[in-house]
């Protein structure tokens, strides 16, 4: 087995099993590891002669390294194992949390979850608690939104007890989710086979319990304006689905981003398909959102393509990564904690892993010490980028010398969209690219300044639209921090402005920049400009 | 893992240049296939490059954003010919594709090709025939118009008379979940997109007030409830399907419906109605499948048949809004998805 192209793949359902065949099809061997005993597959499952381990019962405890090189430490029943990896699939099962407590009620013989009756109606010999002729009532998204994958599953189960079990059933609903795969189709088919819709847009019905263990179901109908009150045989509540317990420790063990939710992969649509904070790691399915198994295979392909593309990609690391000076470092691990791709690696002191590098520039622009730089972001090669355009005017009509400081992955195609469809620019605008507002340091603006510039605009990603997380928030910090040097130096705090913008926008650049403009153009000369004078112009 | 590259150069053409095509067309690039990206109209990007940022501030996720770099990537990309302005005309399939593609009518030209992806998009349903007053009252739009008119002037102002709205409507499910128009789908993108538009609306023109009728309002990104629950506030939601529209003499819209609270039938006057028109099978699906000898499910989209197993045809590969309705998000995925196929099928 080819050790360093191994994929290690978690999970143990057919998301994760679907990943491993399509990798071992392409020749690329998968270590899959399951925490359950019975994963739903083993070894016997994958084709012969193939590079395939299987290892179940297996927590993962500890991942070092980056991508192409991670050391993956394991907890194999108790026993420690280790694999070196080049990448890492995370296509763990998601778990259903039945809405028992949300609705107040209590499981029992008449009162079941969404998956009981899933389990009752595939095997109506081993349980009869559903019984033919029976009134059975559905919950679905009725006190909370519930989605697609629930509502789907909700359909589906109807049809049958309505055909199959001779029940009557009542699906009560808030918003009936039918943006799913066929969803409006079925739903048109569960009313013609009979079942009851009866929905609740400014009400919400009173649930409780008899002692027969019954719900007791009392409503308005926003159709007939009449009240009812009706105790069904069988009611199903419905069920959330959420991130299993181990799916939280794996995000700590490998520092990866989550949602509010807890499923892996920040609410960021940088991330879109399948990638995390971190190279080589991607995640897939069940791990990633609430999704169909058809979504999981379109997840599971993705994975796929991914690894596949990390495995052939065999570029040099590009020049434009973070170096530290180790002879003054001071160990205080700021770019370690900050850095969001995980690349700052610890021993004595801390080292950049370049392969995982993204050349952000967070970590330049927040270590204390100024012992990071990046080629391309030091303090003389952004101030070599501002150059004052040589016509501008002062003495009769002042125009403005503004400095925009952009990010790449959107301000500055807001930029070339605006240049062109030839949108109003300030006449003397000087855009300065960097690959994050986040690398933007006070060495930065402070460069702009002595250049003399009037104004000075940071355009950054939206909040939450940062391929480095949160390199607009830090952006915004470092411009607030500066402004108290402002006081000091008496300038006026209106010539430094933060603003956020989508790639898209050529408008708004154009305005926010026009605006910015005539702000600048009320407020003069900078002090500095003025006290510099012309030395820059007469240099350059 | 160099060994993994086949020395023969294998060649892919991708039908449609919205954002299914453009990721897939880039994808494929990634793996040194060349790359035919055919493009029927005069500019790449489709109609997610009409979207506009609905950000306050903070990014809602609907990824219009995602679009210009993309773009931008297959421009300069150098194992991608972009045909603009472009149609297939002929396919020959002999184990390849023999395929003749024309430029505006005026020239063609043939490629040979070992796999296809089909990516031409979606039509927007016309709401012509629907008795909302569109086309025929200027201030009726659809989404799709509002998002452009946001993109490139920044705020909704009425196309009658340039005023800003005091009252807008939006009216949701315009033939989407419609028996009479035979379309029994969700177009699952418009609920997201018009509660994030209300929203973005709010935030700059304070004073106009949002009313959104709707049949079920569906969830869009993560954590759907917090989103909604913030939003109820600042919008008016209405269960209804709104019966018709009419001009008043003072140039306003009159809307009926049947109000759900009152349970009474009531005309409301709004300054602005949009309409959030359904995803449709693309007008040019049908002849382009019928030239690659694949067929349409009974809604005509591109069927697949239980959507795991491409393709329907040996070679031909489909990716986005052509399998039904969907989100940029989702229509990424999907080029993901169906490049991955490629790839396993030309054996790269």
């Amino acid at each position: 087995m080819d050790l360093q192209n191994t994929t290690i793949i978690i999970g143990g359902g057919s998301c994760a099993k679907k990943i491993a065949f399509d990798l071992l099809e392409k020749g690329i061997s998968v270590t899959v590891v399951s925490s359950e005993e019975n994963a739903g597959l083993c070894l016997s499952d994958f084709p012969k002669n193939t590079p395939v381990e299987l290892l179940t019962q297996t927590r993962i405890i500890k991942c070092r390294g980056a991508v192409g090189n991670f050391t993956v430490s394991m907890d194999l029943n108790g026993k420690l194992i280790e694999r070196n990896i080049s990448n890492i699939v995370l296509a763990e099962e998601d778990r259903r949390e039945p809405n028992f407590g949300l609705y107040g009620l209590t499981p029992s013989e008449r009162i079941l979850s969404l998956s009981q009756v899933n389990d009752i109606i595939n095997e109506p010999q081993r349980d009869d608690r559903i019984k033919s002729g029976f009134k059975t009532a559905f919950f679905a998204g009725l006190l909370r939104e519930t989605d697609p994958v629930i509502t789907g599953q909700i359909m589906l189960l109807s049809l049958d007890l309505q055909s199959r079990f001779k029940n009557q059933v009542y699906i009560l609903t808030g918003n009936l989710k039918v943006a799913g795969d066929g969803l409006e189709a079925l739903y048109r088919k569960t009313r013609d086979e009979g079942v009851v819709y009866i929905k609740f847009s400014n009400s919400l019905p009173s649930i409780s319990q008899q002692e027969d263990n019954r719900a007791l179901i009392e409503f308005y109908d926003e159709i007939t304006a009449e009240q009812f009150k009706f105790t069904p045989d069988i009611t199903v509540v419905d069920e959330a689905i959420v991130p299993s317990e181990y799916l939280s420790e794996l995000t700590k063990v490998f520092k990866l981003g989550r949602d509010m939710a807890g499923f892996v992969q920040s609410d960021n649509v940088r991330r879109i398909p399948v990638y995390t904070n971190r190279k080589g790691i991607l995640v897939a399915g069940p791990s990633r959102t609430i999704q169909t198994r058809f979504d999981h295979d379109i997840d599971a392909a993705n994975a796929g393509l991914s690894v596949y593309g990390l495995l052939k990609d065999s570029a040099p690391v590009p020049e434009n990564r973070a170096e530290i000076d180790r002879g003054r470092c001071v160990r205080c691990l700021t770019c370690y904690r900050l850095c969001p791709f995980i690349a700052i690696s610890l021993d004595a002191k801390p080292f950049v892993v370049g392969e995982a590098c993204e050349g952000c520039g967070i970590c330049a622009a927040e270590c204390p010490k100024t012992t990071i730089t990046i080629k391309g972001l030091s303090g003389p090669e952004i101030s070599d980028r501002i150059v004052r355009p040589a016509d501008l005017g002062r003495e009769k009509v002042f125009t403005p010398f503004i400095v925009a400081f952009c990010c790449n992955r959107s301000a500055s195609m807001a930029r070339d969209l605006a240049v062109n469809n030839k949108l109003d620019m300030p006449k003397g605008l000087v855009t300065v690219e960097l690959p994050c507002a986040g690398g933007i340091s006070l060495d930065h603006i402070l460069h702009a300044l002595r250049k003399g510039a009037d104004g000075i605009m940071i355009l950054t990603c939206h909040e939450g639209n940062c391929h480095s997380e949160k390199g607009n928030i830090y952006a915004r910090r470092r411009a607030d921090s500066v402004l108290d040097l402002f006081d000091q130096m008496g300038l006026e705090r209106q010539r430094l402005v933060v603003k956020t913008i989508a790639s898209n926008m050529a408008m708004e650049f154009s305005e926010l920049l026009t605006k910015f403009e005539e702000q600048i153009i009320v407020l003069g000369v900078s002090k500095i400009a003025k006290t510099k004078d012309i030395g820059d112009d007469k240099t350059g | 893992m160099g060994s993994i590259i086949n020395m023969q150069r294998k060649h892919a053409i991708v039908i449609g240049g919205g954002i299914a095509g453009l990721c897939a067309a880039l994808e494929l690039a990634r793996f040194d296939i060349d790359v035919d990206l055919v493009e029927k109209g005069p500019a790449l990007g489709g109609h997610a490059r009409s979207l506009t940022c609905k950000a306050t501030d903070r990014c809602v996720k609907c990824g219009a954003c995602l679009v210009e770099e993309r773009l931008q990537a297959v421009v300069e990309n150098p194992n991608i010919k972009v045909h603009l302005g472009s149609e297939i005309m002929e396919v020959q399939d002999s184990g390849g594709f023999s395929v003749v593609i024309s430029n505006e009518g005026k020239s063609t030209c043939s490629c040979e090709a070992d796999a296809v992806i089909i990516a031409s998009g979606f039509s927007l349903f016309r709401p012509d025939g629907k008795p909302y007053g569109y086309k025929r009252f200027a201030n009726v739009l659809t989404n799709l118009d509002l998002e452009r008119m946001i993109r490139m002037q920044g705020s909704v102002k009425r196309p009658s008379d340039q005023r800003e709205p005091e009252k807008i409507a939006f009216i949701q499910c315009v033939g989407s979940r419609d028996a009479k128009t035979g379309h029994l789908w969700c177009s699952r993108i418009c609920c997201g997109a018009a509660l994030r538009m209300s929203r973005l609306i709010r935030s700059r023109q304070p004073q106009v007030t949002i009313s959104v009728f709707y049949i079920d309002i569906q969830s869009s990104g993560r954590d759907f409830q917090f989103f909604l629950d913030g939003l109820r506030n600042d919008v008016r939601l209405i269960r209804a399907i709104p019966a018709d529209v009419f001009r008043t003499e003072d140039d306003r819209l009159s809307m009926s419906y049947f109000d759900p609270t009152s349970r009474q039938s009531k005309d409301e006057i709004f300054d602005m109605i949009i309409l959030s028109v359904g995803l449709c099978p693309g007008d040019d699906l049908k002849g382009l499948c019928s030239l690659f000898g694949m067929k349409l499910s009974d809604s005509g989209f591109v069927t697949v048949s239980d959507k795991t197993e491409y393709p329907e045809k040996h070679g031909v590969f489909a990716a986005g809004t052509v399998l039904g309705p969907m989100g940029i998000a989702e229509s990424i995925a999907s080029a993901g998805k169906a490049v991955w196929e490629a790839i396993r099928y030309l054996k790269i």
